[in-house]
């Protein structure tokens, strides 16, 4: 479902992005102390001890869709580190970033979805 | 020192088990995500696996460009320019650029990630200098 704006706003870009619960169970399990040390930000590193596998999933798809709708070129674990996600209530989220050194500024919104062992996020940014 | 035959090894080993894909399919000249079918948690898992597997920590941008590639001197409208080219053979000299000089759109980057691309840089950080003809040049 997507979030009501108001009138007057501009879809400047939408991001689709589906991950496997499996995928990321295998990354997870092999590569734990990587992953909070240099995958999440510092914010996400201070909740990481009860980031269960499901909120990870859904981080990770919500950043690619993010990305996506941003039309940047490039994302790297800098990107991934850079991006806040904050969850809002049901499945929906917010998305802020500021790619390094480019002065550029994104804010945008999301959701949640999922089918079997896919998680999924859509992203959108309004302006 | 490890030994060409045995850096191979390792990387197809490696590469096997973050992508699934068979040992024998894994050749210098496959790319990454072309050829063997990796997506974007797959790059990350290789790095994080490489570093285990060669006792190495691999920065940011030593292997993928980083922020570099959303430099508005360094892609433009989808392409990468000149400039952007000279950028990525400094930071990354370990890409083969030569194909995708012809059409640098930034969307077919990524298949310039082969594995031989990763014999080039691991060859150079582990201090092996003579990769022979199938393995790293």
């Amino acid at each position: 479902m997507l979030l009501v704006k108001q009138k007057n706003t501009t879809l400047r870009g939408v991001g689709v992005d589906l991950v496997s619960r499996h995928r990321v169970k295998q990354f997870l399990s092999r590569h734990r102390d990587y992953v909070r040390d240099r995958f999440l930000n510092a914010s996400e590193r201070r909740s990481f001890k009860n980031l269960s596998l499901q909120a990870f999933a859904e981080l990770f798809a919500a950043k690619e869709a993010f990305f996506k709708a941003c039309g940047e070129s490039w994302m790297g674990l800098e990107g991934f580190q850079g991006m806040k996600i904050k969850r809002l209530r049901g499945d929906h989220f917010e998305m802020d970033w500021r790619p390094g050194h480019t002065g550029r500024h994104y804010h945008g919104e999301g959701h949640f979805f999922r089918s079997g062992d896919l998680v999924g996020a859509q992203a959108m940014i309004w302006g | 020192m490890i030994m060409e035959k045995e850096l191979f090894t390792k990387v197809q080993q490696t590469l096997a088990g973050a992508l699934g894909v068979d040992e024998a399919d894994i050749v210098p000249e496959a790319s990454l995500k072309r050829d063997l079918g990796a997506e974007s948690i797959d790059f990350i898992d290789i790095v994080f696996r490489l570093e285990k597997a060669f006792d190495l920590k691999i920065p940011a941008g030593d292997l993928f460009p980083s922020n570099l590639m959303n430099d508005e001197r360094f892609v433009k409208e989808g392409t990468v320019t000149a400039e952007g080219l000279a950028e990525l053979r400094a930071k990354l000299p370990y890409l083969e650029l030569d194909e995708f000089t012809k059409d640098p759109q930034i969307s077919k980057l990524a298949d310039c990630f082969t594995v031989r691309m990763l014999l080039r840089y691991l060859n150079d950080r582990l201090g092996k200098s003579s990769c022979s003809d199938q393995c790293c040049s």
